[in-house]
């Protein structure tokens, strides 16, 4: 806050001393209306300190919760673990390869009614950041409206999309964007 | 010099006589490749000292835009020195146009910065100026004379004041954080607003230049986030269920047109900032989302894949249905508009895995690319329209390159560490 006032405190000495006497003292050539208005621009962002801010994140059920969870659906159990499920280059489509754990999780979401989830919808690194959202968006959708056609409540699912935010593979190579092009589910109520 | 100024007025004068409806057959024929690139001599500065020489500054911006040509001082004859009286027959014999000198005095806290500009032709001092200010704004009265002095010698307004912010995304103890920051354009003096561990995308300046948009992630939902830079007051404008991005400001500063999902899928929408009413613009199952604002504030630019991939549509605001804009290739996104209204700037894929900046001029609807890279995003017009910076992949990371659309001045803003993108260039600093 001290820098924050000082800094006005010097925009505004820059600003009253460009009306001075000492200013007039200036060569024919320039105009008047220049010393008017100036002559800096006032500091922009010079008078903010960055605040840093420290989310909590995103509450998710430890192992053994999960586990616990998962355990009441018996046989299905070990389907449960693939949790992440992945698209085709701008599609939205679910591929046939997550149908069976996509069933387990709906089964278990519909038996389990307190169970919560969150679906987050990622992209790989081509294409721009606003559409990438919007994409990751609509692959979240993709799986939560599977799971309401199953039966599962729409408030036991919350979406969220980064986009091309936050990718799990580094490299320009269909490997990783592979691998980035992806909806991942977590549990966060596990009751 | 006469002429230049002439033809700036014309070109002015062209701008102010268009028709509010426009905003895609205007006519500005002057382009600043019109004007022959100069050569001139910048002298190191006399006087008291600052980190950096304000002469070396001035020299590196009027070097950088890609207008000049710079003599070397050891060029220079040898009557020419850092100050006092230059007589009319060693500045014809300077290999350079212009010749400019500049000086510094301290006074108490202030400094007085005096700088001048010679002309060879007829020996004159064409431009000297003197003024004084806080001796901590030393880089701002660099910008300041280049502005002016690029101003006087091209009749074009110098944009060396202008600034940049950006999203520098870095590990702290490996994990992601998030800086919203800004920076000259130059790439110096950076400013750290924000330090998140959730990502913060898409900032867009308000014409003021006095606050930005962007969305943040602080909440683990996205949430459009109005900062202020003069009070580090932050604000968040929009917390509806879905996505929220993509801010962009009106030309007046009364409004920002977002993408908002809130009605299940991404569509464009303008908000009143004061009253934070809501009015919808489309209305379609696809995804519509980018928007940016006509310089005129009549149209609304967007990005939609209604076609099936993305690409560019411009709807005005008075209208029910949109046009599509963009034809090349298999991918156009996320358009900028020059404020002299003549060219698009946008990330474009011709189909060969590589997304580029492209260019539409809007006059003849010429698609140009820019650049020759493979993983570029977010461009965004200087406030000449000549200039556009945008965010690519070099490297390991990612960074920020500057090109202009004549193909004169490219230039680089490394990251210190980490990536930096979303990049959004300042309006004029008043």
């Amino acid at each position: 806050m001290n820098i924050a006032l000082k800094y006005t405190t010097l925009g505004l000495l820059a600003i009253s001393l460009s009306g001075c006497a000492l200013f007039q003292k200036k060569t024919t050539e320039v105009p008047a209306p220049e010393q008017e208005s100036g002559p800096l621009a006032p500091v922009i962002g010079g008078a903010t300190i960055g605040a840093e801010i420290n989310a909590a994140g995103l509450r998710v059920c430890s192992d053994a919760e999960r586990n616990a969870l998962f355990a009441t659906l018996g046989s299905d159990a070990s389907t449960l673990e693939t949790r992440v499920f992945y698209f085709d280059t701008d599609a939205s489509n679910l591929k046939s390869d997550a149908e069976n754990a996509l069933i387990a999780h709906a089964k278990l979401l519909g038996k389990v009614s307190l169970a919560r989830v969150q679906l987050t919808g990622h992209t790989d690194e081509r294409g721009t950041q606003d559409y990438n959202l919007a994409l990751g968006e609509r692959r979240a959708n993709a799986v939560a409206r599977y799971f309401a056609a199953a039966g599962v409540k729409p408030e036991q699912m919350s979406v969220v999309s980064y986009g091309k935010e936050r990718p799990v593979a580094d490299g320009s190579n269909e490997a990783a964007w592979q691998q980035n092009r992806r909806v991942e589910l977590d549990y966060t109520v596990c009751r | 010099m006469s002429r230049l100024i002439a033809a700036f007025f014309t070109s002015f004068m062209m701008l102010f006589s268009l028709p509010a409806h426009s905003a895609l057959t205007i006519e500005i024929t002057k382009g600043l490749t019109d004007v022959p690139v100069r050569p001139i001599a910048v002298m190191n500065f006399a006087g008291e000292a600052a980190a950096e020489n304000l002469g070396q500054i001035v020299r590196n911006n009027l070097s950088r835009s890609g207008m000049f040509s710079m003599i070397d001082s050891d060029r220079l004859p040898a009557g020419i020195s850092l100050a006092g009286a230059v007589s009319e027959e060693a500045l014809n014999e300077m290999p350079a146009d212009y010749l400019i000198r500049g000086e510094t005095r301290r006074e108490g806290d202030n400094v007085v910065y005096s700088y001048e500009v010679l002309q060879k032709s007829d020996g004159q001092k064409v431009l000297s100026n003197q003024f004084r200010a806080h001796h901590s704004r030393w880089r701002d009265a660099a910008h300041f004379m280049s502005d002016a002095i690029y101003e006087h010698i091209t009749g074009y307004k110098g944009i060396f004041s202008t600034r940049i912010a950006y999203v520098n995304a870095y590990r702290r103890d490996g994990v992601m954080r998030y800086r919203l920051e800004l920076a000259d354009m130059d790439g110096a003096r950076r400013t750290v607003l924000l330090d998140s561990s959730e990502p913060i995308v898409s900032p867009a300046w308000a014409p003021d230049a006095r606050r930005l948009a962007y969305i943040s992630f602080e909440s683990m939902q996205p949430q459009i986030m109005i900062h202020d830079l003069q009070t580090g007051k932050r604000q968040a404008i929009t917390s509806f269920g879905g996505s929220n991005s993509a801010p962009a400001w009106s030309p007046d500063g009364r409004r920002l047109a977002m993408s908002l999902s809130k009605d299940g899928n991404p569509e464009v929408y303008v908000m009143d900032v004061t009253t934070r009413a809501l009015t919808r613009v489309t209305n379609h199952p696809a995804i519509d989302t980018e928007p940016r604002w006509s310089p005129d504030g009549q149209s609304l630019l967007f990005t939609s894949d209604r076609s099936g991939r993305a690409q560019i549509y411009i709807q005005n605001l008075s209208e029910s249905q949109p046009r599509r804009l963009s034809f090349n290739g298999i991918f156009n996104a996320r358009a900028d508009i020059s404020q002299n209204q003549k060219f698009l700037a946008l990330v474009h894929s011709s189909g060969d895995s590589r997304y580029r900046i492209g260019i539409m001029n809007l006059e003849n609807r010429v698609f140009s690319t820019l650049t020759d890279n493979a993983m570029d995003d977010t461009p965004s017009f200087a406030p000449d329209s000549r200039l556009v910076v945008y965010s690519t992949k070099q490297g390991g990371g990612v960074g920020l390159r500057i090109e202009s659309l004549d193909g004169r001045a490219s230039w680089r803003i490394p990251a210190i560490t980490g990536d930096l993108k979303s990049p959004a260039w300042s309006p004029l600093i008043r």
